[in-house]
C-alpha cells in the first residue's frame, strides 16, 4: 500500500487524458497549474510575500500615526481614527492568517516536508493544488476589502463581538463580511493543506525511516497539522454564527437577542491559542534542523524534544481563557487556566534547553541561517518569559490590552515568523533555486533586523508596564501617556530601520538569483534527505527512493574538521 | 533604572500605586521579575557563551551518544525546575487573585457605571448611599469615590464591549452588554487619577477618557451635598 502510494506519479491522471508533458511543461503548467509540491511550496511564499508587504505597510502607518500624532505619514496622507482602527486590524489578521500560516506551513512545509521523508510528492498533489488556489482566493477576497465602500474591517484580528456583529457600531459592513469569508476560506485551505502534511509525513516515508528518525521539524509539521485540525472547526463555526448574526437575525453573540458576546471570545481562543503554536512550531522545527547543521552535531535530548511538542500541544487547547481573566466571565475559572497557562512554559523551556543546549560542545559553522536562527532563540527567550506575568491574574488584570500584551506576542511571533522565516529562507534558499544568498549582505540583514527589532518592542514593554493601552489611535488624548511618547518615536524610529534593512534582503535575492554561487545538492552539511539530492530537486525529487540507515544530524570527525554522516544510505 | 530611561520616561508619569492592593500586584510583578529575569539572563548568557566557544572550536571530538543522555538529563531537571518556579509563581499569586476577587464588605458604597462608544455614564448614590433615590448624582466621565472605603463598582454597557481600567487602582474588568460585571477596591490615596477604555470599542476608543476623582471624606461628603441630585438636572446627557 504504502510501496504503491509512494510510486503514483503525481499527474498520473493528466498523462491518462491524453496530453503529453510536453506540452505541459509551459510556464503555466509548471508555474500556476502546477501539483508539484515544489512549485506549490514556492506559490505560498509567494503570496506570504506579498501579504507580508502589505502588513509592514500597516505597521509602519500605526507606527507613524502613534509617533506623530495626526501627522501626514510618506506614502499615505494623515491616518483618521477609522482607518487606524481599520489598519490595526488588517496588521494583525495579515500577519496571523496570511503571512505566518502560509509561509511557516504553506511553503515550508510542502516544500520541505516531501523531500524530507524522502517522497516524491505530497500525498495528494491536486488536493494540495486545490489548497492553495484557495489560499489565492482567500487573500483576493482579504484584499478587496481594501477596496470596500466604507473600508475593511475595523474590529481588531480579534473581531470581539458585538463590535463587529453591528455595522452601526464601527461603521463598517461589507468590509466585515469580506474579512469573515477570507479568513473561513484561508482555513479551509491550511485545513487540505495540512490533511496533506500530515498523511505524507506518516504514510510516505522512505524505507527505514522510522518516526523516530524524522527531522524534527517534521514532527513540528505533523503537531502543527494535529492542532490546526482540532482547533479550526470552533472559529470556523463560530464565523458561520456571526454572519448569521449580521445577516439573518439570529443572536449567538447579541445580548438583547439572548446571546453571549463571550462566547465569540471562547470560541475565537479555543482556536487562538493553538493557533499561536500552529506558528510557532513550525518555527521552532527551522531552528531545530539549522543549530545541528551549523554547530555540526546531534541536536540534544531528540526524543525528549518530540515528547515536548506533544504535551506543549495538548496543553495549548486548555489554556485559552487566559485572553480572558478580566472579560467578566467567572472569576474562578482563572485558576485553572492560569496554572495550565503557566505550565505550559515546561515544554518550551525543554525545547529552548535543547537548542541552548546543542551549542555545547560545537564546532560552529558561521553563516547567515545560523545567525538568523540564534537571534530569533535570543529574542524569543524574552517573549516566553514575558508570558508569565500575563498568566498570573492579579497582574493581568493590570497588564491586559496594554502595550505589555503587544511587546510579549510581538517578541513571541516576530522571531518566529519574520527571523524563523528568514533563518529557513537563508538555510533553504540554495535548495529552492540551486545558488546561495550572499554571505556578506545576509548577515547584515541579520544584524540589523534583529537589532532594530529590540528598539522597537523594548521600549514598548515600558509603556505597558506605565498602563499604556493598546489600540488607542492618539495616546496623547490621555495626560498619563503623554511622557510615554519619546518610546513611541523610539519604537517609530526603529520601525523605519527594520523596513529599510529589509531592502538588503531583496537586494540579496535579485542579485544571488542572478549572480549567486552555484549550490552543491548538500551546502551547508546537512544530514536529512532534501539534501540527498540535486539543488533544486527534480521532479518527483529523487533519481533513486533514498534508503535511510541512521537517526539525523550525526557527525563524524575528520581531518577538516567534523564532516556530516547523512541520514540516507549512499 | 539606567538614565536613559529616567530620561525618557520622567518617574512622575508611572501610576501611582493607589489601592489596597495595587502595591501587592507591583510587588507580585516584581517578584515574577526577579524568577524569570533570572531564568533569561542564564539563558542568554549560555546561548552567547556557547556560541561564542564553539565558533573558536576546531577539531573537537564529536559529541557522542553518552555526552547526549547526559545533557538529556540535565534538561529534564532544569525542566523541573521550571516547574517548581511556575508552581511558586502560582501559589503566590493566587492568594492575591482570591482576594481581589472575593465579594466586597456589605458596606461597600455601590456606584453604577454605564459605558457605551464614547463615554462613561457614572451614576453615584449620593449622600444615603444608596442608589436609585432622589439624590442620586450622575455624571459623565466623572468618577468621584471617598478615600479609604470600599467602592463596588456595577458595570453594564449600553452597545459594545468596554474595559474599565483605573491603572492607578490596578483595576480593570471588561463591561459587556446583557451582563452586569462588579469589581472592588479600596483607594488609599485621595487626588485625581485617569480612568481609561482598555478595549477597542469604536473609532472613538481612543477619547473615551473619565476621571477618576478620590476625595477626603469630609471633601466627599460636601460634593455629594453640592452636585445637583439626579431627579432635577442630567449633567452631561445627550
Amino acid at each position: 500500500m504504502e510501496e504503491s502510494l509512494r510510486h503514483r506519479a503525481p499527474h498520473s491522471a493528466l498523462g491518462r487524458a491524453g496530453v503529453s508533458f510536453a506540452q505541459l511543461d509551459t510556464f503555466w503548467r509548471k508555474w500556476v497549474f502546477s501539483t508539484d509540491h515544489k512549485v506549490i511550496g514556492l506559490q505560498y511564499l509567494g503570496i506570504a510575500s506579498v501579504m507580508g508587504v502589505v502588513g509592514a505597510f500597516a505597521a509602519y502607518l500605526m507606527r507613524w500615526q502613534l509617533a506623530f500624532p495626526g501627522s501626514s505619514a510618506p506614502l499615505y496622507g494623515v491616518l483618521d481614527p477609522p482607518p487606524y482602527n481599520a489598519w490595526l486590524t488588517m496588521h494583525g489578521t495579515i500577519m496571523m492568517f496570511f503571512v505566518a500560516m502560509p509561509l511557516l506551513l504553506g511553503a515550508f512545509g510542502n516544500y520541505l516536508v516531501p523531500l524530507m521523508v524522502g517522497a516524491r510528492d505530497m500525498a495528494f498533489p491536486r488536493l494540495n493544488m486545490v489548497s492553495v488556489w484557495t489560499l489565492g482566493l482567500a487573500s483576493a477576497i482579504f484584499l478587496a476589502s481594501f477596496f470596500v465602500e466604507e473600508g475593511p474591517a475595523a474590529a481588531g484580528w480579534t473581531n470581539y463581538t458585538p463590535l463587529s456583529a453591528d455595522p452601526a457600531f464601527t461603521g463598517v459592513g461589507v468590509g466585515f463580511d469580506l474579512w469573515l469569508v477570507a479568513v473561513f476560506v484561508d482555513f479551509a485551505a491550511v485545513l487540505m493543506s495540512g490533511i496533506n502534511v500530515l498523511t505524507t509525513a506518516l504514510n510516505l516515508r522512505a524505507s527505514g525511516l522510522t518516526l523516530m528518525r524524522l527531522p524534527l521539524f517534521v514532527w513540528t509539521q505533523i503537531v502543527a497539522a494535529v492542532l490546526f485540525l482540532f482547533s479550526a472547526g470552533p472559529l470556523m463555526g463560530a464565523i458561520l454564527m456571526l454572519l448569521a448574526d449580521r445577516h439573518w437575525g439570529t443572536g449567538f453573540f447579541l445580548a438583547d437577542r439572548g446571546g453571549s458576546p463571550l462566547l465569540w471570545q471562547h470560541l475565537f481562543w479555543f482556536f487562538g491559542h493553538p493557533e499561536v503554536y500552529v506558528i510557532l512550531l513550525p518555527a521552532l522545527g527551522i531552528f531545530l534542523e539549522v543549530f545541528p547543521t551549523f554547530a555540526r552535531r546531534p541536536i540534544a535530548a531528540y526524543g525528549t524534544i518530540v515528547a515536548a511538542l506533544w504535551a506543549s500541544a495538548a496543553l495549548s487547547f486548555v489554556v485559552w481563557a487566559h485572553h480572558m481573566f478580566v472579560s467578566g466571565m467567572s472569576v474562578q475559572l482563572a485558576l485553572p487556566f492560569s496554572i495550565t497557562t503557566i505550565i505550559i512554559s515546561v515544554p518550551f523551556a525543554i525545547v529552548l534547553f535543547a537548542l541552548i543546549a546543542t551549542l555545547r560542545g560545537a564546532e560552529l559553522q558561521s553563516a547567515t541561517p545560523f545567525w538568523f536562527a540564534l537571534s530569533a532563540v535570543a529574542t524569543f527567550l524574552l517573549g516566553g518569559v514575558t508570558g508569565i506575568f500575563l498568566g498570573s491574574p492579579a497582574v493581568d488584570m493590570y497588564l491586559h490590552d496594554t502595550y505589555f500584551v503587544v511587546a510579549h506576542f510581538h517578541y513571541t511571533l516576530f522571531p518566529s515568523v519574520v527571523l524563523g522565516g528568514f533563518a529557513g529562507i537563508y538555510y533553504w534558499f540554495p535548495k529552492m533555486t540551486g545558488r546561495l544568498l550572499g554571505e556578506r549582505l545576509g548577515q547584515w540583514h541579520c544584524g540589523l533586523t534583529f537589532v532594530a527589532f529590540q528598539f522597537v518592542f523594548l521600549p514598548l514593554f515600558v509603556a505597558g508596564v506605565a498602563g499604556h493601552m493598546r489600540r488607542v489611535y492618539d495616546p496623547s488624548y490621555y495626560a498619563f501617556l503623554e511622557p510615554l511618547l519619546p518610546l513611541h518615536r523610539v519604537a517609530t524610529g526603529a520601525t523605519l530601520v527594520l523596513l529599510a534593512a529589509q531592502i538588503l534582503f531583496l537586494v540579496n535575492v535579485v542579485w544571488s538569483l542572478w549572480r549567486g554561487r552555484v549550490a552543491a545538492s548538500n551546502p551547508w552539511g546537512g544530514t536529512t534527505l532534501e539534501w540527498a539530492t540535486t539543488s533544486p530537486p527534480p521532479h518527483e525529487n529523487f533519481a533513486v527512493a533514498p534508503v535511510v540507515v541512521r537517526e539525523p544530524y550525526l557527525y563524524a570527525r575528520a581531518a577538516a574538521g567534523r564532516v556530516p554522516n547523512p541520514q540516507w544510505s549512499s | 533604572m539606567p538614565r536613559f530611561l529616567a530620561e525618557v520616561i520622567p518617574r512622575s508619569s508611572w501610576p501611582p500605586a493607589a489601592s489596597s492592593f495595587a502595591a501587592e500586584v507591583d510587588s507580585l510583578f516584581l517578584a515574577i521579575t526577579v524568577v524569570v529575569g533570572v531564568w533569561w539572563v542564564a539563558s542568554e548568557l549560555a546561548l552567547v557563551a556557547w556560541t561564542w566557544a564553539a565558533l573558536r572550536r576546531r577539531h573537537s571530538a564529536v559529541v557522542t551518544a553518552s555526552d547526549r543522555r547526559r545533557e538529556g538529563r540535565w534538561i529534564l531537571r532544569l525542566a523541573a525546575l521550571v516547574l517548581v518556579c511556575d508552581l511558586a509563581i502560582e501559589a503566590r499569586g493566587h492568594g492575591l487573585w482570591a482576594r481581589i476577587v472575593a465579594p466586597p464588605p456589605r458596606t461597600a458604597l455601590p456606584i453604577r457605571i454605564e459605558a457605551r462608544q464614547f463615554a462613561w455614564l457614572v451614576h453615584h448614590p449620593g449622600r444615603d448611599r444608596t442608589l436609585g433615590t432622589a439624590d442620586d448624582i450622575e455624571l459623565q466621565n466623572e468618577l468621584h469615590i471617598p478615600v479609604g472605603e470600599p467602592v463596588e463598582v456595577r458595570l453594564t454597557s449600553r452597545d459594545v464591549i468596554h474595559s474599565f481600567f483605573l491603572p492607578a487602582m490596578r483595576v480593570k474588568q471588561d463591561v459587556l452588554p446583557g451582563t452586569e460585571a462588579r469589581r472592588w477596591f479600596v483607594a488609599t490615596q485621595a487626588g485625581s487619577f485617569p480612568l481609561a477604555c482598555a478595549e477597542l470599542c469604536g473609532f472613538g476608543h481612543y477619547r473615551m477618557a473619565g476621571e477618576l476623582v478620590v476625595h477626603d471624606p469630609a471633601s466627599y461628603e460636601e460634593l455629594a451635598g453640592e452636585r445637583t441630585p439626579i431627579g432635577v438636572h442630567r449633567e452631561g446627557e445627550s
